[in-house]
Order: structure tokens, then C-alpha cells, then sequence
């Protein structure tokens, strides 16, 4: 009797130790959800993706620091107006501002590629199942390029040029989400993996994205992908477009062609009203002056945002642009000279209207009540006005300066920019001329973006002009952000 | 039938495992019998404090009662709350144990009957039925609760009906309630003459408490039926009331070996708050605001702009609440052979909130307000608990000669589910249509939530104890559990306890020395708590609302909230206690000495920047609670057989003190803090930095060059108890008073830690109880006793902030009738 009681007992004993874990697993409910309950349906996924993006347009990433905050203070494109973007101007990485805005850029990135991981692996071992064809092929491959595209423009700061040094060991390229972090890894073996990831996010989103197909009549419902704002996302083209600069990174001309060109065939393929992005005419671009039309990708902003950044800056502040930037446009007609810049009373330049309040975007979305809605200034990412310098590079770079300036007429007359063509008439269609002239529009084409500065580091340029006229000694240091100790060792105090 | 023939031993064990039985209360140390002579001779550390010496110190208040007579016990309610009615107790035994980080309540553990319960449900006790309070301080006690026993925990034993004829007792309590106006802090234009602002929101509170039991039994059978209510509940401001109704039922069968009992009980409360508003602001409100206007009217807004109080008690506002619990007990006793027995329970409790707050259109606040907008709000708020609990346990229980071994088994179950909602409605029409029906929309300015939360557990104890002669004695014991409170990779938690006790009053030597008892004891064990939510070890997403990626579009994304550590661990308390209890002739006393030292509680850590993260959640820091406690108890008349007289003092001192602290935690803590001083302190909360080398609990200044300088803590050295007890024939009387000293109270009007005043000394002494009471059986009354109380007669402190900040304190007379026919 003692004996088989004991026995119950220490059954019953055992329990704490072998009762079924799934009962010990609930997690509250309230304004936050537990994963394991929010991957129920197909637009937690979207949602989670949507997530991504938003947080890359705060202050911290492409919000400001990346573009009008400070890297367009280290193109030169901006004069500094205070001690902080003085340092960033005079790429003194000892100041504490910038080292902190360095680190916040950083662990941000990682922190958008860390969240993207966390949904990769959700997605991939779901058992939801998703009612919208292509829907679930379209969000992995928009977060496999994602992944990539952070970590590329991590590397685009932190490493080196590739042509100065494409063994530096810097960064890791992260696929986890948690608190463990990989090993750093050469120029060289990061690329190799983020062009792994784009060509991936390429082959899923071809079948299945509709700015492959052009925009349709049909109106998505929520939740489903619309086919009008496929260019606020990681879009096919955007990937082959992305593919493009990054082989150019690596002066793989070739290749960097190869996906120029495929990123275009959105144009040659498309009738215009099917057009998702295109040059836009003059005239015809309405009140949208950042061109947003010629976005392959650009991050959506809320007027209290970006086009809030850009008024203080430009239109309480008045912070100017370079001093040279009417030379920069000799052609008066140049669309971008006209409606980007406002002159000042001491003939200098403010950079007011091309991400301003009276930046308006037209006929992308209607609100829930069905009445059009315009929307804000967007931060370009990636733009058709770059493939086509890249593939024009590429194609100069080859020896083939004829062809390459086609890309570059063409380009230019959406702009009533007729350099190149006169160069053409001219006869004058030489590979130096050609590079100049490509060397000319990046200076031209992207105030306010933060690429004219990836532009001089990717050349190894051994002396820019700064922003006031004089010539700056570029060192490789210079173009590269130091990585922060605490980024692979916690902080000790 | 041959099968059931085959396995009756089989079936038997599990007809009775299904009757289960559950025993929190073994132990292998004899609880004292109830007396009214307080005895504080426990081997066990536990403060045991009778029912009877309880209502020596309250007629109607249970937590009052407990608080007053506990020294190790700190609720700091009064400095904030006063006598507010219905107020549930919160509080800390011997020290802050651990710090909070995400505001998860640290605060002692409330059982009623071993079985958990809300803070609510123990305020619904009434105090006559009330046998015995335990407040657990041993090691060994807590160890037994695991992860709920790191801050400590408080028993209610209820009564069981006497076996005897059938009884009837009517108990009736009339209460009178001022508000204490010596202990309130001045008003901001003292010294200026005009409206009285500080008496305006003030009465006379009454209320009046009836309660019926029905009980009797015999041998087999006992039973009681009760019935109880306060239909005015009346506290000191106007308007405002508690009124309470409960009703309940106990039924025990027991036959030779086995014993069934159940325990079904209701109670319900309804709360409404003073629509006058908070004490605090009549004494922001200067006596040149003059109320009305010349027709005597109320005006909407006094004239310097601000609300006018009174004028919001004409357009009929309110906040209510209606609270409900359901609650069974069942409990299950089998005696066994081979010295065994067998105790199973199981527990069901259901608990319901709803508060109704109304804002009418003709309030103040809407004077600058354009009409026809949505002015006049009704929010909603309901919380749901539901919980139940099971456990078994097998005592084995043997005496062979000088030999005395115990050993225990148990195992209990836990879930319990915890769910609310809020949200409001905007743009009333009138002030009569005051329903949430008659809002036009959602209160979109403050968003609807709904939570749920879930507490499930499994735990496992086994004990043993033995004692030779009587004299010595040694006990061990480990719990083991699984929770869902704790992270996904650290479910299981194992805690230990271990004791030895020494009789010296049994020995040889002392035969000639008249102690009647001298015990020393030694115990150290472990208990925990839990830190954190679920949100520290779990990926968890917040959705962007009001964040939507394309403007003015539906498509709102939702991003991870921090990075999980599913690693975490519960924090841990390692309790070293050793106690001497003496008795020698009518003089007790107890003396308990105390080590704890907490060790992994939560802490932030910072991560490596590529993991995208600044921190994630972490354990580490260490906090020790060192203190004295001392319980003196005298017969000062021990031969007189008309008169007797019963002194007792009790005393205790803690230092609470961080002894390790990581310092990124610390400059992330107090940095967060300092950055939102302001809002903590209008939150009514105190902000405590923390600092190595000082309590949890310490306040600081910040000087010029930005260093916090220590300026003293919340918590009193010391604190203590001196009563008195008489009797004369029929008559009986006690005094007690309470008494607190060195700590300093927060300026609730700070703003900044470089303010130059943040606090002042708050010294504390209360005449607690004067109580008279007289007891006959006139005619064929059995018993009939009437009692004259006065409580809180005299408050003093030395805090320039005063007490009863939110609510006035309040001296209460009650006269009362106690009859048993």
C-alpha cells in the first residue's frame, strides 16, 4: 500500500518536469503580438514587410542621415550651416556627433536586415497558406533583396572602395535574427553574397511582379500587392537595377550592362499608360518635382518626414547648396536646375523645391473613400537617371562611346538637356568625353540623395571640390566610415 | 467484474487520487492555538498573528489590523492615499526584494486557505472570520511558493464553524469618519483669506456593516451560512461610497478517515469616487477663487481659468465600479494507514471588474470647445480573471520513541487567465444621456486596448523533517516548477529550503532555569520572482497605427519591439534567518535576524551593433535586506485572577542595500528616469534612481556638475507597534499605537532632481486603536458584546508634505454590536 502510494506520488512528482510545453506557451495578448500568433495569415507577412520599410525612412537611415542629413554634407552638395555638419564635411570621424550618427546608422541597418530574417524564416517554414497568386513569392523576394541592399550600402560606408581594397575585412552579412552575430568578412565575400540574395530575390519576383506587367485597371484591395505602388518597393526592376550599381561597384562592366539594360526593358516593353516608372516629360511631371516617376525604387514619407527635413533645411534655415551648382547646369533649360534650386539674394542656391511641401505626388493611390490622394516628396533609393549612367559607364568603359552616349541623350532630353547631343553633332563622341559627361550628370542628377558621394569613393577620386569651391585631398580613410568597436563586443561601461 | 475484482486496489487509489486534497499548512511545526494573549513563541519565523488579536486592532478593517501589528510590513498607502475606502493592500515584507524594470508589480503574494488570490478577493475578508493571518517569513514557507515566494506572502486561515447547536450571530458595526485635517499638507495660499477650498470636498462618512451567520454541526456534519453587507459605505469626501454585499456558505462531512469540506462564497462592491474630484487640488485652488457668480450659481470655470469642482459635481460626472468574485473551495482530507494521509483541494475563483466613467458636456473642460462638437465622454473598462487550482499531497507522519519524522509529497496545479478591455465613447448630447450609447463616436484620441495574460503552473515539493527528544530538529526541502511566466528556454525553476531548531528549554542544564521555552533556529532557503513580461524573452510586434508607409493609404506596417532574451531567468532569494523565541513566566519574547541576498533580476545588457540592437533584457545586479526584528510580549499581572493586563512591543529594522549594479543598466535606468522625472512624479509614483551602496529606495538630488547625492530613503529605519490589553470582569480594552522612524518623504511637487527641495523628514507616530468593549448574556441572549472604537485617533508626522495626498485621512469612531443567540 506505502509502496504503490509512493509510486503515484512520485508519477505525480514527475509531472513539473515532463508536462506538455505547449500549455506553458501563452504569451500575452495586447498592444503587442507574440510571433507564433501574428504569422496566422498572409498579411502578417505583408505587414511585417511593410514594417521594414517604414523604419527605413526615419532620421536614423534614409530619412536623414543618409541623405539630406549627412552624406550629402560629405558629397559637398550641401554647405554646413553648423559645428556638426561642418565635422561631417570635413570628414572628421574623431567628433563625437558624427561617431554617434555612424553608429546609429549601422546598428539601424542591422536592425531593418536582423527584421527581415526574422520574416525570412517565418515565411519559409509558414503552413499559412496565401489566396493571392505570387503574393508570398513577391514578399520573399522583396525581403531576400532587401537583405542584400542594406548590407550593400553597409559596405558602400564601411568598407573601403572595391578597387582600393577588396580583401578588407569589415562586416558580417547577417541571415539570423537574435543575439548572436557572424563572423566579419572580406569586400569580396560580402558582395558575392548579397549579389547570392539579389539574383535569388530576381528570380522570385519575375514571375509574379506586376511592374513587369505594367499597370493594370485593377485596383487592389487591402492587403493585396497593387500594381500602382510597386515602385515604393523592392520591385523586380529595382533588384536588376540594384544588381547594376553593384557590379559597377565592383567594375564589373559587363555584368553592370547586362542588368542596366534588362532594368529597362520596364520602358521598351511597356505601352505608357502601362508604364510604372518612366522619364518624365516636361510639363508633364505637374507638381512633382523629385521626379518620382523616374524612382525604379524611392522609400515613401509623411509630410511630417522627409519634406518636413527638407523645409527646415532649405526654407527656414536656409541652407545652401554648393556655390558652383549654376555651373553645374549650363544648360539653362535644364528642367532639374529650373525646379530643384531657388536663388537667393547673394546669388547663391537653396535645394527648396524638389523634396519640399510643394513636392505633390499624383495618381499613385486613392484613400479608402476612393478620392485620389497626393502624397508627399519620396526619398529616391535607386532612379532610372542612374541605371542609365551606369549602363552609359559601362558601355564607355568598353570602348563602345557611341552607344553609350545614346543612354545619355536620352537621359538628357527628358531633362531639355542637350549636351550630349551637340557633343554628338560635334562629332565628338570620344571615351574621355563621354566619361566627363557621365561625370557631369552624376553631379547633376542627384542633390539632395546622398549618391554623389558613393560616386567619388567608387572613382577613388583623389580630389573633390568642396562645397564652397576649394579642393579637398580625398584619402581612402576620408571615404570610409570607421566601424564602431561596439559593433561586434557589447559595450563595457 | 473479474477485472474490478483484479485491480480494487488500483481503482480505490484512483477513486481517492480524484477526491484529491490539498494541504499548504503542513508542516512539521505546530502552529500555537489562537489566544488572546498575542504568543510569539513560533519555532517557525512566521509571524502568526491570531484573529482575535487582530479585532483588537480593527472592528472592520483586516489590512488596517495586519499592518499595525506587523513591523516588517510596509504598505506606504497613506501618504498617498489616506483612508480611501475599499483600498486592496499592497506592500513589502522585510525590504524591497528585487527592482522592477518594466513595472511589473514586486509585491508580496496573497493566499486565502492555500489558494492564491487577487488583492481584491482579500479585500472582500472580513476580519470576524478570520482565524489566523500568517505572514510568511521563513525561508522554508517561501521556498515551498517557488516563484511567488520571492517577495514574500500573506495567509488568511478563515474559521471553520464549532461543532454545537445551531447558532446565530448578528454582528452590526455603525463607523463615523472625519477627515484628519492635521496630517494634511497645507494648501499652497495658506494665510490668505476667502473660500475655504480644503474643507469643501469634506463630510462625516457613515457607514453601517451587518453581517448573519447561521452555524452549527456535530461530529460529522458542520456547516455555515453568512450574509453580509454595508448597503452606504460612506467614506469623508462628499459623495463618494463603498458598498459591499457578500454571501457565503461552508459545508464539512467527515467519517472516520476521511474529511470533505467546500467553502462557496460571493461578494460584491460597488465603488463610486467623490465627484469633487482629488484632495490634492483644492489645496493648489487659492481662497480668492470665489465659486459662484452673482445669482449663487456655480461658475463653469473658476476665474483664474481652472476647474471649477464644484461646478463639475452639478452636471452629474462619474466614475463607478462594480467588482464581483465568485469563489469555491473544496478540500478533501483521507487519513491512511501506515502513518500516512493524504490532503488534496481544488479551487475555482472567477473575478469581475466593470468601470463606468462619465464626462458630461457640460463640463468645464469643454468651455473653450465650439458646440455641436464631441464633447462628453463615457469610457468602459471591464477586467476578468478567472483562475483555478489543484494539488495533492501525501504526508507520511512517524513517532518511534524519542523519534519524530515527517516527510511530504506534494504537487499542484495552476492556470490562471487575466483579460480587459477599455474603450470610450466622445460627443454626448445632454447631461442626462449619460450611456455609452449616446456617443456619437470612438474616442479616437485615446485608442481602445484589450489584453489577456496567462499564468499557468505545475510545481512539485518535497520535504522532510526530524526532531529528537523533542529537542533537536532538522527539515529540508525542494520545490521544483514550470511556468509559463518564465521564458521558453528557462521554464523550470528549483528553489530548496533548510532549517535546524534546538530546544535548549529540553535540556538537562536548563531543568533548573524556568523557561518554559528557548528556542534557537536556524533556516536558509531560496525563493523567486519574476521580473519581466513576456515581451523580455518572446519576438513580439507592434503594428505602426497612426504610422502608415504610403500617406493617407490603408497599408500600415508592424515592426519587432526589442530583441528578446529567451534565456531569461527568474530571480532568485536566498533568505538566511536565525531566531531565538523565549518564554519564561508571563514575559515572551521573539528575536529574528535576517540575511537575504537577490541575485538575477532583471537588467538591460547591451548587444553588439550588428545585431541591430542597442539591448535586450538580461539577469544580474545583486540586493541584500539585512534586519532585526524583535517581538516583546509581558503579562504584567500574571497571578491577578479579576484583572489582567498584556503589554507587547514589536520592532523592526531593515537596510535594504544594492550591492552590485552593471553599469550600463544603471546609466540607462537613470538616465531614462531623469528624462522623464516630471512624468513619473504626476504619475504618483516616487523616483528612486539606483545607485550601488544604497537602497532601492533611496532618493537623490542632482548637483550642478550633474552627480546624484543620496538624500535618504522612502523606507523607515524603523518601525514598530506598542499595545496594551485589559480586562476587568466584562470588560476589556486595548490600545495600540504604531510608530516609524528615518525615513524621508518625496515633495510630490518636484519636477526636476535639481530641484532644491525633494524632501523632508517623515517621522511617523499614530495612536492606532482606543477600544472598549463590554460582554453579557442578558436574558436568553448566549453572548452579547458591545465595543466603543476609535481608530486613528491621532496621527503625527514630521513630512511638511502631510499624508492623504489623493484621499484625506480620517479618524474612525464605530460602535458595535456583536449578538449571539
Amino acid at each position: 500500500m506505502k509502496k504503490t502510494l509512493l509510486y503515484i506520488l512520485s508519477l505525480l512528482l514527475l509531472l513539473p518536469a515532463v508536462a506538455c510545453s505547449d500549455w506553458f506557451d501563452a504569451p500575452s495578448d495586447g498592444e503587442t503580438i507574440p510571433d507564433h500568433k501574428y504569422f496566422n495569415d498572409e498579411n502578417a507577412f505583408y505587414n511585417a514587410l511593410v514594417g521594414v520599410y517604414t523604419q527605413l525612412r526615419d532620421a536614423d537611415l534614409y530619412g536623414e542621415n543618409l541623405t539630406l542629413g549627412m552624406l550629402e554634407y560629405m558629397g559637398q552638395n550641401m554647405v554646413p550651416g553648423d559645428d556638426e555638419t561642418r565635422s561631417m564635411s570635413e570628414y572628421d570621424y574623431a567628433s563625437s556627433a558624427v561617431q554617434a550618427r555612424i553608429s546609429t546608422i549601422l546598428r539601424e541597418m542591422y536592425r531593418n536586415i536582423t527584421s527581415c530574417n526574422r520574416v525570412i524564416d517565418e515565411i519559409e517554414t509558414t503552413d499559412v497558406v496565401f489566396y493571392n497568386t505570387g503574393q508570398k513569392e513577391i514578399i520573399t523576394g522583396e525581403l531576400y533583396a532587401l537583405r542584400a541592399a542594406l548590407h550593400f550600402d553597409l559596405v558602400r560606408l564601411f568598407h573601403p572602395a572595391y578597387s582600393v581594397n577588396a580583401s578588407f575585412v569589415g562586416l558580417s552579412y547577417e541571415t539570423t535574427f537574435g543575439t548572436s552575430v557572424g563572423a566579419p568578412l572580406t569586400t569580396t565575400e560580402i558582395l558575392d553574397l548579397i549579389i547570392h540574395d539579389m539574383t535569388y530575390a530576381a528570380t522570385l519576383l519575375q514571375k509574379y511582379d506586376p511592374v513587369v506587367t505594367g499597370k493594370g485597371s485593377y485596383i487592389a484591395s487591402p492587403g493585396e500587392i497593387d500594381s500602382r505602388t510597386r515602385t515604393f518597393y523592392l520591385n523586380y526592376y529595382a533588384v536588376t537595377a540594384l544588381l547594376a550599381r553593384i557590379y559597377m561597384y565592383k567594375g564589373d562592366y559587363t555584368n553592370a550592362y547586362i542588368y542596366a539594360d534588362e532594368t529597362f526593358k520596364h520602358i521598351r516593353n511597356l505601352a505608357t499608360n502601362a508604364q510604372i516608372f518612366y522619364y518624365v516629360s516636361p510639363g508633364k511631371y505637374i507638381s512633382d518635382f523629385c521626379f518620382s516617376r523616374e524612382h525604379i525604387w524611392g522609400i515613401a514619407s509623411l509630410p511630417d518626414g522627409f519634406t518636413a527635413l527638407s523645409d527646415t533645411l532649405f526654407s527656414s534655415r536656409k541652407i545652401r547648396v554648393r556655390a558652383d551648382v549654376a555651373a553645374i547646369y549650363p544648360d539653362v533649360n535644364d528642367t532639374r536646375f529650373r525646379e530643384w534650386f531657388t536663388r537667393q539674394s547673394d546669388a547663391s542656391y537653396t535645394l527648396q523645391h524638389k523634396f519640399g511641401a510643394s513636392t505633390l505626388l499624383t495618381d499613385y493611390v486613392t484613400n479608402t473613400s476612393g478620392t485620389a490622394t497626393d502624397l508627399p516628396a519620396r526619398i529616391p533609393v535607386i532612379k532610372m537617371g542612374e541605371v542609365a549612367l551606369i549602363a552609359a559607364e559601362s558601355l564607355n568603359e568598353q570602348n563602345n562611346p557611341t552607344e553609350a552616349a545614346e543612354w545619355l541623350i536620352e537621359m538628357q532630353s527628358s531633362k531639355r538637356n542637350s549636351i550630349v547631343t551637340e557633343m554628338k553633332t560635334a562629332g565628338q563622341l570620344t571615351v574621355e568625353n563621354i566619361r566627363e559627361a557621365i561625370r557631369d550628370e552624376y553631379h547633376r542628377e542627384f542633390f539632395g540623395e546622398g549618391q554623389l558621394f558613393y560616386y567619388h569613393k567608387r572613382m577613388n577620386d583623389k580630389t573633390i571640390s568642396s562645397c564652397v569651391g576649394e579642393e579637398i585631398t580625398m584619402t581612402a580613410d576620408k571615404y570610409t566610415f570607421p566601424i564602431p568597436t561596439t559593433t561586434y563586443k557589447e559595450e563595457t561601461e | 467484474m473479474k477485472i474490478i475484482s483484479a485491480h480494487k486496489t488500483w481503482i480505490a487509489i484512483g477513486l481517492f487520487v480524484c477526491a484529491y486534497t490539498f494541504s499548504f499548512a503542513q508542516n512539521s511545526l505546530q502552529v500555537p492555538p489562537s489566544d488572546t494573549i498575542p504568543t510569539y513563541t513560533n519555532v517557525s519565523d512566521d509571524r502568526v498573528l491570531s484573529g482575535e488579536e487582530l479585532r483588537k486592532v480593527s472592528i472592520g478593517n483586516l489590512w488596517s489590523a495586519i499592518v499595525a501589528l506587523e513591523p516588517s510590513l510596509l504598505s506606504g498607502m497613506e501618504a498617498l492615499y489616506g483612508d480611501m475606502p475599499g483600498m486592496t493592500p499592497s506592500g513589502i515584507v522585510q525590504g524591497t526584494q528585487a527592482w522592477s524594470i518594466e513595472g511589473v508589480a514586486q509585491s508580496f503574494l496573497l493566499l486565502v486557505d492555500g489558494t492564491e488570490v487577487s488583492d481584491y478577493q482579500f479585500s472582500c475578508l472580513n476580519i470576524n472570520d478570520v482565524e489566523q493571518v500568517i505572514v510568511y517569513k521563513s525561508p522554508a514557507s517561501l521556498s515551498r511558493l517557488g516563484i511567488d515566494g520571492g517577495c514574500g506572502a500573506i495567509e488568511v486561515i478563515l474559521r471553520e464553524p464549532e461543532k454545537g447547536k445551531l447558532r446565530i450571530n448578528y454582528l452590526f458595526d455603525a463607523q463615523f469618519q472625519s477627515a484628519d485635517k492635521a496630517v494634511r499638507r497645507e494648501s499652497s495660499y495658506a494665510g490668505l483669506s476667502g473660500h475655504n477650498w480644503l474643507d469643501e470636498p469634506l463630510r462625516m462618512g457613515f457607514a453601517h456593516r451587518h453581517k448573519l451567520d447561521i452555524s452549527g454541526g456535530d461530529d460529522y456534519v458542520r456547516y455555515s451560512f453568512s450574509v453580509e453587507g454595508d448597503p452606504s459605505g460612506q467614506g469623508v469626501m462628499k459623495d463618494d461610497y463603498h458598498k459591499t454585499l457578500g454571501l457565503s456558505n461552508y459545508i464539512s462531512y467527515r467519517k472516520k478517515a476521511i474529511s470533505i469540506s467546500n467553502r462557496l462564497s460571493f461578494y460584491q462592491t460597488k465603488n463610486s469616487a467623490s465627484p469633487y474630484g482629488t484632495y490634492d487640488y483644492y489645496r493648489t485652488l487659492s481662497p480668492e477663487l470665489i465659486p459662484t457668480g452673482n445669482a449663487g450659481t456655480p461658475l463653469s470655470l473658476l476665474p483664474d481659468g481652472s476647474i471649477n469642482p464644484l461646478h463639475e459635481v452639478s452636471t452629474g460626472s462619474f466614475n463607478r465600479d462594480k467588482i464581483h468574485t465568485i469563489q469555491d473551495h473544496l478540500r478533501v482530507e483521507v487519513a491512511l494507514p501506515c502513518d500516512l494521509s493524504l490532503d488534496g483541494a481544488f479551487t475555482f475563483i472567477r473575478e469581475t471588474a466593470r468601470n463606468n466613467q462619465y464626462v458630461s458636456p457640460s463640463s468645464g473642460r469643454y468651455d473653450d470647445v465650439e458646440a455641436g462638437t464631441y464633447t462628453g465622454r463615457y469610457d468602459i473598462t471591464r477586467d476578468n480573471q478567472l483562475s483555478f487550482e489543484s494539488g495533492l499531497g501525501l504526508t507520511y507522519d512517524k513517532t518511534i520513541k524519542s523519534h519524530h519524522i515527517q516527510a511530504l509529497g506534494e504537487v499542484s496545479v495552476y492556470s490562471n487567465k487575466v483579460y480587459d478591455e477599455t474603450y470610450g465613447g466622445v460627443g454626448i448630447s445632454t447631461d442626462r444621456m449619460a450611456h455609452i450609447s449616446f456617443t456619437k463616436s470612438y474616442n479616437i484620441e485615446e485608442a481602445a486596448v484589450a489584453h489577456r495574460y496567462y499564468n499557468r503552473d505545475i510545481s512539485g515539493r518535497l520535504s522532510a523533517s526530524y526532531s529528537y527528544a523533542d529537542r533537536y530538529g532538522a527539515s529540508a526541502g525542494v520545490s521544483f516548477e514550470k511556468s509559463s511566466l518564465l521564458a521558453s528556454e528557462s521554464r523550470r525553476a528549483i528553489f530548496y529550503s533548510v532549517g535546524a531548531y534546538w530546544n535548549i528549554h529540553k535540556e538537562a542544564f536548563m531543568h533548573d532555569v524556568a523557561f518554559d521555552r528557548l528556542t534557537l533556529s536556524f533556516t536558509r532557503g531560496t525563493s523567486g520572482g519574476v521580473g519581466f513580461d513576456d515581451n523580455a524573452y518572446t519576438v513580439t510586434y507592434d503594428t505602426n497605427v497612426g504610422n502608415e508607409y504610403i500617406y493617407n493609404y490603408y497599408l500600415i506596417g508592424s515592426s519587432i519591439v526589442m530583441m528578446p532574451n529567451n534565456r531569461l531567468r527568474h530571480y532568485t532569494v536566498t533568505r538566511n534567518n536565525v531566531s531565538l523565541a523565549a518564554q519564561y513566566r508571563g514575559v515572551s519574547l521573539s528575536l529574528l535576524g535576517y540575511a537575504h541576498r537577490t541575485t538575477d533580476m532583471s537588467v538591460i545588457n547591451p548587444l553588439p551593433l550588428a545585431t541591430g540592437y542597442p539591448h535586450t533584457f538580461d539577469n544580474g545586479g545583486e540586493l541584500t535586506n539585512r534586519g532585526v526584528e524583535l517581538s516583546v510580549g509581558a503579562d504584567l499581572l500574571p497571578r491577578d485572577r479579576v484583572w489582567s493586563l498584556y503589554s507587547y512591543m514589536s520592532l523592526a529594522h531593515n537596510r535594504n542595500c544594492i550591492t552590485e549594479l552593471p553599469l550600463y543598466f544603471a546609466n540607462l535606468y537613470n538616465t531614462t528616469l531623469a528624462d522623464n522625472y516630471a512624468g513619473v512624479v504626476s504619475d504618483y509614483k516616487t523616483p528612486c534612481f539606483l545607485q550601488e551602496g544604497h537602497s532601492v529606495t533611496e532618493l537623490y538630488r542632482r548637483d550642478e556638475a550633474g552627480t546624484l547625492i543620496a538624500i535618504g530613503s522612502t523606507s523607515p529605519k524603523i518601525q514598530g507597534n506598542w499595545g496594551i490589553s485589559a480586562a476587568y470582569k466584562q470588560w476589556q480594552m486595548n490600545v495600540v499605537t504604531t510608530f516609524s522612524a528615518g525615513a524621508v518623504a518625496f515633495n510630490p511637487d518636484a519636477t526636476s532632481p535639481a530641484d532644491t527641495e525633494l524632501s523632508s523628514k517623515d517621522n511617523r507616530f499614530t495612536l492606532r486603536t482606543v477600544q472598549i468593549s463590554y460582554t453579557f448574556a442578558p436574558w436568553k441572549i448566549s453572548r452579547l458584546q458591545l465595543l466603543a472604537s476609535g481608530e486613528n485617533l491621532a496621527r503625527y508626522t514630521s513630512s511638511v508634505y502631510g499624508l492623504g495626498r489623493l484621499y484625506p485621512c480620517a479618524r474612525t469612531f464605530t460602535l458595535s454590536l456583536r449578538l449571539q443567540l
